[in-house]
């Protein structure tokens, strides 16, 4: 079964359907009963609208119409026939291929008159069988010129429409086309013309279509061929046109145009005389024809003008004035606003009118190779841009208003406003929102900047089938959906500043070095610090050694104070030769300060012959006591040097515990003398002077000498109970004076003497007769002290102003002088 | 090892018990334990110093065999260690060589430390001011350059009122500075019979291992 493929959407549809089963649109187009010239014309149109303006014509070929007024019923017949618009036409028991074929637009080229195909005059409009005749007269004419004057020597020249003579002139001037006049009510009859009888004359409508041209602008409405038909009758092409289907055959059309310049008037100037007119192939439905011929001037635009119906009464009279003034003035030949290799190439390539004689509605009509009048160029940018061509927006029909025929004026603009006055009331409401700059920043610029509107690419596109063959903005009969769009491709781009920029980079050095260890600076050789100790060291040094050096400065002794006095006095109640326990508890780091101190007194228990017991709780006590000892010697020259004056009998082991065990049996816990020279001297217990020393309350005097007061302290607290009535002397250090004195001072007396540092040693040894060590440290000691005070005096000094003069204001500062 | 923790326990009390006794009981036996206690006392005091020695030792000897930073101190040490234990262990403490390294290296050292401390106190002094200048800081230096300032004459003048024995420096250090060493020891004083209660009550452990 055959199937016959439909125009508008392309699918597939079986023969016997008259309507495509998809998108509705007529497969079979109307009968049109119409005279062969008519046929010839329409063929000659229709070949010239389904050219494209970008398609080149051959020398010898006339304008093909454009593509978008060449129906595929005529393209298939070109196709079928292989030659131009008027070439071969299929003979009548062919059926056309263009229910068969696909209608391909680069195929639509016109060709030349030479071919030709069997016609049936018989059967075809008059004026179309008058065009094919004329196409077919010349054979491959070179140009326009010769198939006009092909298609006028074939007719007499009495008998050739003045338009289609106008025609015919312009192009042997090789004028740019004239754009095509607006369409009208009374253009849009000559579809209605193109159902009439072949047997209309196809002269006297080119002859009105001539008159039509030559009149002026307010004379356009009577003009009833458009621009492309007169076109069309001028190119005057030899080929014979195509045999007409059946359904241009048929008794439905409407009856013939007694005129044939009617029949021609009704086309537009656009379509050149070659190719036939187009007829029902835009006509969907009949009654649709039917209404358009009853249709007033108020038509709406929704079919192109060639599509509507022209008036009969008019049709019959002269040539439309905008079809008689097709031709195209010097002025709008420099006019042409796309750039045109060869203008014969172009379907419009007729004598246009003058803009000012043109029809509006073809001076708007936008043309496709370019040729533009002036008054146009301004609104073909806005042109380009409306998606529509029948469809003006508001702007641009301020724009053009004074230029749109009656038919487009009449058009409700009320689509146009109700779409203006929504977005002015939107406007009006909401205001547009003042973005920060740091949030203004961070907008895509893809996102914000205007795509291509959308009506930009359909403006470009031409349509390439269907009724809307070559015209240009129109929506695509495909859906969207259907077509090959390339996915667009957003890319989001921040924008940041160079200031942000920095301030990211340096937030990024700050994390990037989070975990890493900053770089120790390295300190100075010497620094400030290091200076100022080493000044006063210096200071120091120098105030301690040069007493030293210069010998007695005579700095006043202190006074004998009570407790050094008491211990005076404990030791002068001493037996001769009695036993005295002598505690060493001090450290070698206050050797200076205890041995000056210890002098004296250990001196004067020499002199007295008491015997020493040396013990001590500390490691190195043995070895101190034993220096202490050999010290006094040397400064006091006694010979205190075995056993039998005084018994080292070494370190106590235990802290708290071995003291508590020495005061309870000494002879256990420190049986042996560590001074003794032989085994025999060491156990002084049983053979030496300790021999009679069972407890140490045996003991005549106690003494302990002591750096710290806890070791002072454990001494009173675990051996003082032990001691009963022996007495106990303390010999400590300075600082450790607080925490012993309350010994001293207190009821009863756990200590019964105390000396105190180097001050109680000089005052013990100023009751001495002998001078000790302790004098002579005593003035170094009295320059020292004080030297050392007013150096922390001054240095904090110094250091407050320092601390605080960067505060200080200097107008504050000037005003306090 | 929850046995262990009541039975160490229980010994410490026990035996606490038995020297606390032993100083208020006056029962041969009693006195005898007790002095029997002190000297293993001692004894064990005497074993923990060595084993301080010992691990003092060890630790030393471990770094300078790395070669660690500081090594070449360490080293030092356990050599002088090694010489002092020899000489004074065969020689005895009060032999020549004995006193030697102790006059002649420990006594120079522990003094040039303490001397150092001197100029480093003066120079804390001199800060103090600068760092924390309050009325608990002034009278802290206050307290102490009136203590240095009267405790020897200024540049061999007696000024009076300052020094002597009714002097200024001995009234701060015979009253306020008595009066709050004698809190101190007092506390000290409480705190030790506290502490030994609270061991003799099995309160505070401190021998758990």
């Amino acid at each position: 079964m055959d199937e016959v493929r439909c125009p508008m959407c392309g699918k597939l549809n079986p023969e016997e359907l008259d309507t495509c089963q998809y998108c509705q649109a007529r497969l079979k187009p109307l009968n049109i009963s119409s005279a062969p010239e008519e046929d010839a014309e329409i063929t000659s149109s229709s070949a010239s609208f389904n050219e494209t303006p970008s398609q080149k014509k051959p020398p010898d070929q006339t304008p093909a119409l454009p593509e978008w007024l060449q129906p595929d019923w005529l393209q298939s017949l070109r196709q079928g026939s292989g030659t131009d618009e008027l070439g071969e036409i299929e003979p009548e028991d062919q059926l056309p291929d263009w229910s068969s074929q696909e209608v391909d637009p680069g195929d639509q080229e016109t060709e030349s008159a030479e071919s030709s195909a069997p016609e049936d005059s018989s059967e075809k409009p008059d004026w179309l069988e008058g065009l094919r005749a004329a196409n077919q007269a010349e054979p491959e004419t070179p140009s326009e010129q010769d198939s006009e004057s092909t298609y006028s020597e074939e007719m007499p020249e009495d008998e050739i429409p003045d338009w289609l003579q106008r025609i015919r002139a312009r192009q042997s001037s090789d004028e740019p086309e004239l754009p095509l006049e607006e369409p009208d009510a009374e253009s849009a009859e000559f579809l209605a013309k193109l159902r009439m009888s072949p047997d209309a004359d196809e002269t006297d409508s080119s002859e009105q279509a001539d008159a039509e041209e030559a009149q002026p602008g307010p004379d356009e409405e009577d003009s009833q061929v458009p621009d492309w038909l007169a076109e069309y009758a001028e190119s005057g092409t030899e080929s014979t046109p195509p045999e007409l289907p059946d359904w241009l055959k048929s008794d439905e059309l409407p009856a013939e145009p007694e005129d044939e310049e009617d029949s021609l008037a009704e086309f537009p100037s656009r379509m050149t005389p070659s190719q036939p007119p187009f007829t029902e192939p835009f006509l969907e439905e009949d009654i649709e024809l039917e209404s358009a011929t009853e249709l007033p001037a108020e038509t709406p635009p929704d079919k192109p003008p060639f599509t509507e119906p022209v008036d009969e009464e008019e049709a019959e009279g002269e040539i439309a004035d905008w079809l008689a003034d097709l031709e195209i003035p010097a002025e709008q030949e420099e006019m042409t606003s796309l750039p045109v290799e060869d203008e014969e190439k172009t379907s419009f390539a007729f004598e246009a009118e003058p803009a000012e004689d043109q029809p509006d509605w073809l001076q708007d009509i936008e043309i496709k190779d370019g040729i533009s009048p002036k008054e146009d160029e301004q609104d073909q940018d806005s042109e380009l841009e409306v998606v529509a061509p029948f469809t003006l927006d508001e702007e641009s029909a301020d724009l053009i208003q004074e230029e749109l025929p009656d038919w487009i004026k009449e058009i409700p603009a009320t689509e146009a406003q109700t779409e203006a006055e929504p977005s002015e009331e939107a406007a009006g409401e909401l205001e547009p929102a003042e973005l920060p700059t740091w949030l203004e920043s961070m907008r895509p610029i893809e996102s914000v900047a205007p795509s291509a509107p959308a009506s930009d690419e359909l403006d470009q596109i031409v349509e390439s089938s269907g009724p809307l063959a070559g015209l240009q903005g129109i929506l695509p009969a495909e859906p969207e959906i259907a077509r090959e769009m390339k996915s667009p491709v957003y890319t989001v781009k921040l924008q940041v500043s160079e200031n942000q920029q920095s301030l990211a980079s340096r937030l990024a050095e700050m994390v990037k070095s989070e975990g890493i260890a900053a770089p120790i600076p390295r300190a100075p050789t010497i620094s400030s610090q290091a200076v100022v100790r080493i000044t006063i060291f210096l200071i120091l040094l120098v105030s301690v050694v040069w007493p030293l050096y210069t010998g007695d400065l005579g700095a006043p002794a202190p006074e004998l104070s009570p407790e050094v006095l008491d211990a005076q006095l404990l030791i002068n109640a001493l037996p001769d030769g009695g036993n005295v326990l002598l505690a060493i508890d001090y450290q070698p780091a206050y050797s200076g300060e205890m041995n000056a101190t210890t002098a004296s007194l250990l001196d004067h228990l020499m002199i007295k012959g008491a015997y020493l017991t040396l013990v001590s709780t500390s490691t190195t006590g043995p070895a101190q006591a034993e220096q202490l000892v050999r010290y006094v010697n040397n400064q006091m020259g006694h010979q205190y040097r075995d056993t039998s004056q005084y018994a080292n009998l070494g370190y106590i082991g235990g802290g708290l515990s071995g003291l508590r065990s020495f005061a309870q049996s000494p002879q256990q816990i420190m049986p042996y003398a560590l001074n003794a020279s032989t085994a025999d001297e060491s156990t002084v217990w049983i053979d030496g002077r300790l021999s009679n020393i069972q407890a140490l309350s045996d003991f005549a005097l106690t003494v302990v000498i002591s750096d710290s007061p806890e070791t002072a302290r454990n001494w009173i607290e675990q051996v003082g109970p032990a001691l009963e009535d022996t007495p106990l002397l303390l010999v400590v250090s300075a600082q450790a004076e607080p925490l012993v004195r309350p010994y001293y001072e207190g009821y009863p007396k756990q200590a019964k003497g105390l000396v105190v540092g180097l001050s109680g040693g000089v005052a013990y040894e100023s009751s001495m007769p002998r001078p000790g060590i302790a004098r002579r440290y005593w003035d170094a000691y009295s320059y020292g002290i004080p030297t050392a005070v007013f150096l922390i005096l001054i240095g904090g000094l110094v250091n407050i102003v320092l601390a605080y003069l960067p505060t200080l204001k200097p107008g504050q500062g000037r005003a306090k002088r | 090892m929850k046995i262990k923790v009541p039975f160490s326990a229980a010994i410490a009390i026990l035996f606490g018990l038995l020297v606390l006794a032993g100083y208020f009981i006056e029962i041969p036996w009693l006195s005898d334990l007790h002095n029997m206690f002190l000297q293993w006392a001692v004894i064990l005091a005497a074993v923990a110093l060595l084993v301080g020695i010992a691990n003092l030792a060890s630790v030393h000897w471990t770094k300078a065999s790395s070669e660690q930073n500081g090594s070449f101190y360490s080293a030092v040490l356990i050599i002088s260690l090694l010489i002092t234990l020899i000489v004074v262990g065969y020689l005895g403490p009060t032999a020549e060589w004995s006193l030697w390294i102790f006059n002649n290296i420990q006594v120079p050292v522990e003094s040039s430390l303490l001397a150092i401390l001197v100029v480093v106190l003066t120079y804390a002094a001199m800060r103090l001011i600068r760092r924390r200048l309050n009325l608990f800081s002034i009278i802290f230096i206050g307290t102490g350059l009136i203590t240095l300032l009267g405790i020897a004459p200024l540049f061999g003048v007696v000024i009076p009122g300052l020094h002597g024995a009714f002097g200024f420096r001995t009234l701060i250090a015979q009253i306020p500075a008595v009066a709050g060493a004698r809190g101190i020891l007092l506390g000290v004083a409480l705190g030790t019979v506290a502490t030994g209660l609270r061991i003799l009550m099995g309160a505070d452990r401190p021998y758990r291992g």
